[in-house]
C-alpha cells in the first residue's frame, strides 16, 4: 500500500470506530491526493435524527484528528439511494470501505 | 476584502441570519429544499455573530490553553473550512467543532444538507424537519446567550 492507501484506510478505520460498526450499515472514505480533499460518506442502521447527530459528533473529532492530513468532509447516504463515488476509477483516489 | 469579510458587527451578522431565516421558513412550509440552503446561511451568520460576541476571542492565554491554532483574529473569520493543507488558518467549521460541542453536530449537519442541495442528489437521508430542528436549536441557543465559550470552564 502506499502512504495515501494507508491514510485512506486509517481514516476510515478510525471513522468506523468512532461510529461503532453496530450503528453503520455502511461507510466509504474516499481520498484525492491531487488536493488531499477527503469523503466520508456514511449509511446508518438506524438513520434517526439523533443517530445522525451523534454519528456526526463523532466523525468531528475524527476530522479534527487527520487536519493536518486530510480536508475532510461528510455525507449521509441512503440505504435505499446510496450516491456513487464520482471518478471511483481516477488514478489519485484511494478508496475505502465498510459494510 | 470580501463581502463576507466585511461583516465585522453583530447587528448586521444577525440581521443577515434573520433575512436568511425568514426566506427558510418559507420554502421550509412548501417543503423545498433549498430551504436547507437558507437555513444554512442564517445558521453560519448566528454563528459569526457568536464569534464576535464571544469574550473567548479577547483571551490569548485561554484559546491557547483550548487550541494552539485558534487565535484572536480568527473571530473575523469567514471562510468555511481550514480548506487544503497548504492552509494553516482553520475556518468556521474548525472553530466550531473546537468551541462550541454543544451545537457542532448540529450546525455540521445544517452544512451537510446545505452541500447536499447544493452540490449533490438533493436531500434523502437527511429530511427537511431535521434541519428546521437544526437551526431552531441554534437560533434557541444564540437568542440565550449559550453559543458562547466562555460560559465553559472546562474549555
Amino acid at each position: 500500500m502506499d502512504e495515501n492507501e494507508i491514510l485512506t484506510r486509517s481514516i476510515g478505520e478510525h471513522a468506523v470506530d468512532a461510529i461503532t460498526r453496530e450503528r453503520l450499515h455502511s461507510l466509504t472514505v474516499t481520498f484525492d491526493a491531487r488536493d488531499a480533499s477527503c469523503t466520508i460518506a456514511f449509511v446508518l442502521a438506524d438513520n434517526s435524527d439523533a443517530e445522525q447527530l451523534r454519528a456526526i459528533d463523532k466523525l468531528l473529532d475524527v476530522q479534527m484528528l487527520f487536519m493536518d492530513e486530510a480536508s475532510i468532509e461528510f455525507r449521509i447516504d441512503d440505504e435505499a439511494d446510496p450516491e456513487e463515488a464520482a471518478d471511483r476509477h481516477s488514478i489519485s483516489q484511494r478508496q475505502y470501505s465498510f459494510a | 476584502m470580501s463581502p463576507a469579510a466585511d461583516i465585522r458587527d453583530i447587528s448586521t451578522s444577525v440581521s443577515r441570519a434573520k433575512d436568511h431565516a425568514k426566506l427558510a421558513a418559507v420554502m421550509f412550509d412548501t417543503e423545498q429544499e433549498w430551504s436547507a440552503v437558507c437555513g444554512f446561511y442564517s445558521a453560519y451568520h448566528l454563528i459569526r455573530a457568536s464569534f464576535l460576541a464571544d469574550p473567548v476571542f479577547d483571551d490569548p492565554h485561554r484559546l491557547s490553553k483550548i487550541s494552539l491554532k485558534i487565535h484572536p483574529e480568527d473571530r473575523y473569520v469567514s471562510k468555511h473550512s481550514k480548506g487544503g493543507l497548504s492552509s494553516t488558518s482553520y475556518g468556521i467549521n474548525e472553530i466550531v467543532s473546537t468551541l462550541y460541542l454543544e451545537i457542532r453536530a448540529r450546525y455540521q449537519r445544517l452544512h451537510i444538507a446545505s452541500n447536499t442541495v447544493r452540490y449533490g442528489r438533493g436531500l434523502k437521508a437527511i429530511q427537511l424537519p431535521s434541519v428546521q430542528a437544526d437551526l431552531a436549536e441554534l437560533t434557541r441557543a444564540f437568542e440565550a446567550g449559550e453559543i458562547i465559550c466562555a460560559l465553559h470552564p472546562s474549555r
